[in-house]
């Protein structure tokens, strides 16, 4: 299948497997500020409610920034308390004349006072929790008022939800874009969970290929569509079981909702937003005092050209507008860093081969299990003479020994890069380093009388930083086996050895080995 | 060695040191001490931060660098050493030349000596050890650890031998040559000022129990050795200079002390060489401790460190005491970990010293502690530059014991337990065990809290079914921080484990596949094949 995106370059293989997934925002930014040669330090920050929420600086001398997930310390607390109540946000964008849908916090859930304060709204209309996340509680398309009470009651007595929105309802597609100071760097829309039929292949065979695939792309890592009840509803509306072969190039819906988290795919859509739509959005932004950045949702018609900004996310995830699975991906983390370290705009110390990146397993060994509070990062290392190789060897050498040495090479002659253990007594280095360095290195391990075979090759991948000894040899489930077949026989060889001192003719001859003892000297 | 005969600190107890070890157990207490008392602990990796300025060696290993804050100021420490001591004393510490010297302008008595360029003719240094007069002391003028130093040469022929050997092991040193003085090997430690701790070094030594020969003394010793926290890696060794040290007494290894003898094998008192330090706070002379108070004060700067005086004390009486060096980074070990006598709280000091604020504080947590290999692994992969340590709980700590039976081994049940610990401000871990129950510990300051745990084993049903939950008081040690210790980790480090035990069993079937090797070709069992056979024989005619 041809390839119908582009990602970014600078994240091509820079991403570790434990910041796949919600992780892909946080890790993005921080990896962009960490290859310009900013100081980059996590926190851990357990609220007593007990829930973890990761925290993370980037400085610059005195300039230091605390984002939490995507937002910086510098946007203020004004801002998110009017971006989290939706009626605020219409009304200070309104008073900016940004195009907002027409609508109101309802006083009173009485059928009367409700008829009273919405006769200026034309149906259909749009109910929705005052300070709702996500789609909770969000209903569209009530064409009259009879579904308006009925979908009142229900968010009233099912939803607990007392402070409900009523707006009109504007035909569209939903899109997000991510504003920051006057620009929107990206836009995204979302398509519903879905398949494209081959015309060979069943439903359940297309999807099991696509959940494959959403597995290893950073963005969607973890975000499965499971088939239950709510896909074979779908499908049956479309005439279709999870066993129908659709044709070549059909759409097949699979759900009716579209978020990402439940299987949606982002596709850019950044080129399909006209200036004017865009300059809203970025009117939108500016229009809270102390917002500068924001992910903005809004519903654009291309046939009539309409569009209205419906809210403001202080701290959109952006991992959607990195991984579209249509079209171009946009670098939001590189906007982020050029507006608030203007200074460091263009700087790139990852722009070698191999680019170097972090490692993100120590949130989980050192974070989340609360030992340490905070974890700063390395500096970015900068080495003109940069060369990276990958070298295999065999050694009998306890692997403790072995690891240690390398180790401490790698700490003297900084190099970057990981040992692993491939097989028994078969290892694998890749190297980051000084050229001389590393040749050096090299022949140090051949000179080694433990290490032989040594064997090198260019190696181009992305290196992680620090030295990491892996063991891939692990698991094997021979090794009980094979210990307790050893305990054997080193009891065996114990019993024999005791079995020759005590035997007879041994303490017979103690008097002639005396003697041997002393014809050798 | 007696379990009465020394007294350490309840605080410092060897089993949370988990093998740290030398220069590692000195950052550690002083780090523990500070956190403890509730200020911000962060490890650092080699030029982070301030310690680009401080002069600061061999620290391509972290574990050595930290630093501690209370909200205003941080104060950083390389090992024992803290950023009050000045560059230019640590400088003056170093050359023990130079130390000498300004000791000498401040009517310091030192030992009598001379320094000579490394290529000073042998004849030079003779005439003038014979000047001085012997016995005599020679070292290089730059080491450390008692690597060089050759003490209490009584003849010329000795020093011309001593001589070549240590301008083989250091070719490029000045070599020292001093009188040597007669009398007790004292290392003080100072603090703004005061004597907080002062220990005897021994030189190696055995006491005779009238069966053991001396080889067996030595190795019960180092036994005895392996269980102190300083001593581990200190071990009485050198074979070959205790023959000759004893044998100047007519004595082998082979010999057997009568009970209660004590044998030197060695003049040479360095702890990391096999010498025993004892606790002499209370009984050493107020001259001594004056005299170590001066010392560090002749030397601008210095604001704690060790000095290290020979005193010449007969019947009570001081004859004799001079100053031999000073060190600004001294080992702490010796004087935490007695082999006989009192331990002297030096971290305590110190911390009450830089950060006086928190003297009177009294610590009660004594039973939390941190990881020390957990939290500079990151540093020593260099994956990271600083980690800070989670902050200690401050205050009383309450700990209880839960041991859960039921369904309750579910892997996510156990990390929703980190939640509610989290939650209720604890620490702790859970541990899965056989047969699907679990062992949950946690500590906290609210006893309140750490009683309410036990509700939060109910709070997941879908996940964990509890039937018992057995509550008991904890008298151990707590981690900070909560694991989960059936995790995925967890279990490779055991295979890891496993592994190590198979490469030890492997190496030891070598061993013993080479002894047995030896005694096929030994020649006696050779020789008495005719004899083996006739055994044979007879066991068959006995059956």
């Amino acid at each position: 299948m041809k390839k119908e995106y582009e990602w970014l370059p600078e994240l091509n293989g820079t991403i570790p497997n434990e910041a796949f997934g919600y992780a892909v925002s946080v890790y993005s930014i921080a990896y962009e500020a960490w290859r310009r040669g900013l100081t980059v330090s996590f926190k851990n920050i357990y609220h007593r409610s007990g829930k973890f929420e990761p925290r993370y600086s980037i400085s610059s001398g005195d300039n230091k920034l605390v984002f939490t997930h995507t937002r910086p310390n510098v946007v203020s607390k004004e801002a998110i308390d009017i971006c989290v109540n939706k009626q605020k946000t219409r009304e200070f964008l309104a008073e900016k004349n940004v195009n907002v849908p027409q609508g109101l916090v309802l006083s009173s859930l009485n059928e009367s006072e409700i008829k009273k304060s919405i006769n200026h709204l034309d149906f259909p209309l749009v109910i929705k929790p005052l300070d709702g996340k996500g789609g909770r509680g969000v209903i569209t398309g009530i064409d009259d008022f009879k579904e308006l009470f009925d979908n009142i009651n229900y968010l009233k007595n099912d939803l607990n939800i007392n402070e409900i929105i009523v707006e009109e309802y504007i035909e569209g597609e939903d899109y997000r874009a991510f504003v920051i100071g006057d620009k929107v760097i990206g836009a995204f829309r979302r398509l519903p969970p879905h398949v494209i039929g081959d015309g060979k292949n069943s439903i359940k065979e297309l999807l099991k290929r696509k959940n494959q695939i959403r597995v290893k792309i950073p963005g969607t890592y973890n975000m499965k569509v499971t088939i239950n009840e709510e896909v074979k509803r779908e499908l049956a509306k479309q005439d279709y079981n999870i066993n129908s072969i659709p044709s070549e190039g059909e759409f097949v819906r699979l759900k009716t909702k579209n978020n990402v988290s439940s299987g949606g795919d982002p596709i850019d859509a950044t080129q399909e937003l006209p200036e004017d739509v865009k300059k809203d959005l970025v009117q939108a932004v500016k229009s809270v005092p102390g917002l500068l950045q924001g992910g903005v949702d809004v519903i654009y018609d291309k046939s009539t050209g309409r569009h209205a900004v419906l809210e403001i996310n202080t701290r959109p995830s952006i991992r959607n507008h990195l991984y579209p699975i249509k079209g171009k991906a946009h670098p939001i983390p590189r906007a982020i860093i050029d507006y608030y370290f203007p200074e460091t705009t263009g700087i790139d110390y990852s722009e070698t081969t191999p680019r170097y990146y972090f490692d993100y397993v120590f949130v989980k060994e050192h974070i989340l299990n609360n030992r340490l509070k905070s974890f700063t990062l390395p500096d970015h290392p900068y080495e003109p003479n940069l060369i990276s190789r990958k070298i295999e060897f065999y050694s009998k050498q306890e692997i403790d020994k072995l690891q240690k040495f390398v180790r401490r090479r790698f700490h003297k002659m900084l190099f970057n890069g990981e040992l692993n253990l491939v097989k028994k007594n078969r290892y694998e280095i890749t190297i980051a380093g000084n050229s001389q360095d590393v040749a050096y290195f090299i022949d140090q391990l051949k000179s080694k009388k433990y290490i032989s075979k040594v064997k090198e090759s260019p190696y181009t991948k992305p290196i992680r930083v620090g030295f990491t000894f892996n063991d891939h040899y692990i698991g094997d489930s021979k090794m009980l086996k094979k210990v307790s077949q050893k305990d054997k026989e080193i009891r065996k060889l114990k019993k024999e050895i005791t079995k020759m001192k005590d035997s007879k003719s041994w303490k017979l001859t103690a008097p002639l080995r005396k003697l041997k003892n002393k014809i050798n000297k | 060695m007696n379990e009465q005969d020394n007294q350490w600190l309840d605080h410092l107890p060897p089993e949370i040191l988990d093998g740290i070890q030398g220069n590692y157990l000195d950052s550690y207490a002083i780090a523990l001490e500070g956190w403890r008392r509730g200020l911000t602990l962060k490890w650092h990796v080699k030029d982070n931060e301030k310690f680009k300025e401080m002069e600061t060696w061999f620290v391509d290993e972290p574990g050595q660098l930290f630093s501690l804050f209370n909200g205003q100021r941080t104060h950083y420490f390389f090992r024992s050493r803290g950023d009050l001591v000045s560059n230019e004393a640590v400088q003056i510490g170093k050359d023990k030349t130079a130390t000498k010297q300004i000791l000498k302008q401040h009517n310091i008595q030192v030992p009598e000596g001379k320094s000579f360029p490394n290529n000073t003719a042998k004849e030079d240094i003779i005439q003038y050890a014979k000047q001085i007069g012997f016995p005599i002391v020679i070292k290089p003028k730059d080491g450390s650890l008692g690597k060089g130093v050759f003490t209490y040469i009584l003849s010329e022929g000795e020093l011309d031998f001593s001589i070549n050997e240590l301008k083989a092991q250091f070719p490029h040193e000045d070599i020292i040559v001093e009188k040597h003085i007669e009398g007790d090997d004292l290392r003080l430690y100072v603090v703004d000022n005061q004597v907080v701790g002062a220990i005897k070094r021994l030189p190696p030594n055995v006491t005779g129990d009238g069966k053991s020969t001396i080889r067996e003394l030595v190795r019960q010793k180092n036994n005895d050795r392996k269980k102190n926290p300083r001593l581990i890696n200190c071990q009485i060794k050198n074979r070959k200079e205790i023959k000759e040290f004893i044998g100047r007494k007519g004595l082998t290894l082979d010999s057997i002390p009568e009970a209660g003898k004590q044998i030197f094998l060695s003049k040479k008192c360095n702890i990391s060489m096999g010498g025993d330090p004892i606790d002499v706070l209370d009984s050493i002379p107020n001259e001594v401790k004056e005299l170590a108070i001066q010392s560090l004060q002749s030397i601008p700067g210095l604001t704690h460190g060790a000095v290290d005086i020979l005193m010449n004390e007969t019947n009570g009486e001081l004859k004799k005491a001079a100053v031999l060096e000073i060190n600004p980074t001294a080992q702490l070990g010796g004087i935490l970990f007695p082999i006989k006598g009192k331990s002297r709280d030096i971290p305590k000091a110190l911390v009450d010293y830089y950060f006086p604020e928190t003297a009177p504080i009294t610590i009660d947590n004594y039973s939390m502690y941190f990881p020390f290999y957990d939290v500079i692994e990151p540093l020593i992969n260099r994956q990271s530059a600083v980690t800070t340590v989670t902050p200690a709980p401050v205050g009383k700590i309450y700990k209880k014991k839960y041991i859960v039976t039921g369904e309750v081994s579910n892997i996510g049940y156990h990390r929703g337990l980190r939640k509610q610990a989290f939650e209720r401000g604890l620490h702790g871990y859970v541990l899965g065990l056989e047969g699907g129950d679990m062992e949950v510990v946690v500590a906290g300051t609210d006893p309140e809290m750490v009683d309410d745990f036990e509700n939060g084993f109910y709070e997941d049903p879908e996940r964990g079914q509890v039937e018992y939950v057995y509550k008991s008081n904890f008298t151990g040690y707590v981690n900070i921080g909560f694991e989960v210790k059936r995790e995925l980790k967890t279990q490779i480090d055991e295979i890891k484990q496993m592994r190590k035990d198979l490469e030890r069993i492997e190496s030891d079937i070598k061993k013993s596949e080479k002894e047995r090797r030896k005694l096929e070709q030994s020649l006696s069992w050779k020789v008495s094949t005719p004899i083996r056979i006739v055994g044979g024989l007879v066991k068959k005619v006995k059956k």
